[in-house]
């Protein structure tokens, strides 16, 4: 099988399924079989490269390709701003705030197979918090905790009568799923470094390192990109991870943002998505290695995602939770507003994804047109705080709390949800 | 113009097509441009033979009344990667590994985009799932 031309062999392999074994077990055919696959993949890589500077607007979708299910409506208690991580499809779910004067500290989990809940018994726990940073480390099978805050009370009320505590505690925390006996480490690290609540991360598992941007340390001021923390998780052993130095480069930072996510989107790059403003970005992260200390640093290379021809910032643009698709190439996120209205609805949600193609201009649609998702004919109670999962052909969606309907600002609601009903609902969204 | 044009094949027989059916290679279209559709004028197909000729002008005329598609497309190009071999052409495709990579040949070399898509995908479709060992064969 090998007398066709080597750009037809590439035609051939670009139709192969670019997960799974076929594409590797191809290229292990021989070594003229190696360099096709080779440079297949990075075509493939410098299209996609070029995909992301550039999109175009998605032709029109129609509204009954998104399909709501309500999954459960039993399982943890009801609560917003939890820390929710997949893994291996399994959603993970860490504390959250039930009000804002109580915080929780259980673990959970879901399995979309079994369609039921979980409690992850566990003897210790980090301290019950809301807005902490949850990932998954897939390669090994654990989950990182990191920042948060302890209940929503502002700093002054709580001093008032604790001193000793930390409000916003800077607690590293890893549970190892493939352990017998589950249970939460606290990890304290040489170097420490503050903590801080709303924050995004995600873990990019080729480079071993866990990132974690933006946030606040107030809730009131955002931080700065310059402050985003790269936790290097390559040693196996937890104690021997550290912070490591992160050098910013190319086109300027993205703004200081909280409640926002960042979007892996192949081995070493990423997006950092905006709630607030007009300013998506794109970043590589190069490894770069001390040759003497052998110490690892990282540096992010920012482009700017082009949006220059969108004159208003709609609404809908911004999003708190975010995902990629890889299979479908979106950007998909959730967001509490519909279409083009600052003011939430009762029940609004809406979903809306990016698409990233070769020509033209980078556009965002909605999707679908801004409908409320109707669903088991019960509007649709949660959005701010609520998370966004990928799961084979759709999308997980958790927890959350209701839009206070005589809320005049819900961006301010975002940062301090108050006076509005959490959920626990788990939807699945198939589109 | 009688519509019908007349290609030699690269062992030197004739073949007599409708002008409509072989438009959709984009190499004979040129080339009709270039020399002029003239009756009379015969248009080798240097690297082409009578057999597999013969099967591309099947699948022509089997697509002469599809829209044509344009491969630059990139909403073309982002289909065609979730798409699935229609019935037809899968039939049409059950052909021995030589022929099979003949056809392929001759699709890439008329520029039938098209064909050489689904020629590609039945290629891929043979070496999913298989080890290297199996794909050696």
């Amino acid at each position: 099988m090998s007398d066709l031309p080597d750009e037809i062999w590439e035609q051939v392999i670009s139709f192969l399924p670019s997960t799974g074994p076929s594409l590797a077990h191809f290229s292990r055919v021989s070594f003229r079989f190696e360099q096709i696959t080779r440079t297949h993949l990075r075509r493939k890589n410098r299209r996609f490269e070029k995909k992301l500077i550039s999109c175009e607007q998605l032709e029109d979708t129609r509204i009954d390709y998104l399909r709501g299910n309500l999954l459960s409506t039993n399982g943890p208690r009801a609560r917003y701003q939890s820390s929710v991580a997949m893994l291996n499809n399994i959603l993970y779910v860490f504390g959250g705030y039930v009000d804002s004067l109580t915080a929780l500290n259980d673990s959970w989990y879901f399995s979309p197979k079994k369609e039921t809940w979980d409690r992850v018994v566990c003897s210790k726990t980090p301290q019950a918090k809301g807005g902490a940073v949850m990932v998954a480390d897939v390669k090994r099978e654990r989950l990182i905790l990191f920042g948060g805050k302890l209940s929503q009370l502002p700093q002054s009320a709580l001093a008032a009568f604790r001193t000793d505590v930390r409000l916003y505690p800077n607690e590293l925390s890893v549970l190892n799923l493939g352990e017998k006996k589950k249970d939460w480490h606290n990890i304290r690290l040489p170097n420490t470094s503050e903590g801080r609540t709303q924050a995004a991360g995600c873990i990019l598992p080729k480079l071993d390192i866990f990132i974690i941007d933006g946030g606040s340390f107030d809730e009131r001021t955002p931080i700065d990109p310059d402050q985003t923390l790269v936790l290097d998780i390559k040693n196996a052993s937890p104690t021997s991870w550290r912070w490591a130095k992160v050098i910013l480069e190319g086109d300027i930072p993205p703004f200081p943002r909280s409640i926002h996510a960042i979007v892996p989107i192949s081995d070493d790059s990423l997006i950092f998505t905006s709630n607030v403003v007009r300013d998506f970005k794109h970043c590589k992260v190069t490894l770069i290695i001390d040759n003497q200390s052998s110490r690892r640093s990282f540096k992010f290379t920012f482009t700017k995602i082009v949006t220059d021809h969108l004159t208003h910032m709609p609404a809908y643009m911004r999003g708190t939770s975010y995902i990629y698709s890889m299979s479908t190439e979106m950007l998909i996120w959730l967001s509490p507003v519909k279409l083009s209205e600052e003011q939430p609805q009762k029940s609004g949600l809406a979903i809306h994804r990016l698409k990233f193609i070769e020509n033209e201009s980078f556009a965002f649609e909605n999707f679908p047109r801004g409908e409320n998702l109707k669903l088991n004919n019960s509007p649709l109670p949660c959005i701010l705080g609520s998370t966004l999962h990928q799961l084979n052909s759709g999308f997980l969606v958790f927890g959350g709390a209701q839009v206070n309907p005589t809320s005049t600002n819900v961006w301010a609601d975002l940062s301090g949800i108050t006076g509005v009903e959490p959920t626990n609902h788990l939807m699945f969204l198939q589109i | 113009m009688s519509g019908i044009v007349t290609l030699v094949s690269q062992d030197q027989q004739k073949i007599e097509v409708e002008l409509n059916v072989i438009r959709q290679s984009k190499v004979i279209s040129g080339m009709l441009q270039d020399l002029g559709e003239d009756e009379d004028t015969e248009y080798p197909i240097p690297n082409v033979s009578h057999a597999i000729l013969k099967k591309i002008i099947e699948w022509c005329e089997q697509h002469k009344e599809d829209a044509p598609v344009d491969d630059e497309d990139p909403s073309y190009q982002e289909k065609k990667r979730t798409a699935e071999v229609p019935r037809w052409d899968a039939e049409f495709l059950k052909v021995d590994q030589g022929t099979l990579f003949e056809i392929i040949l001759a699709a890439n070399y008329l520029d039938i985009c098209r064909l050489l898509d689904f020629a590609c995908m039945t290629v891929a479709d043979q070496i999913r799932g298989k080890t290297p060992e199996e794909i050696r064969k």
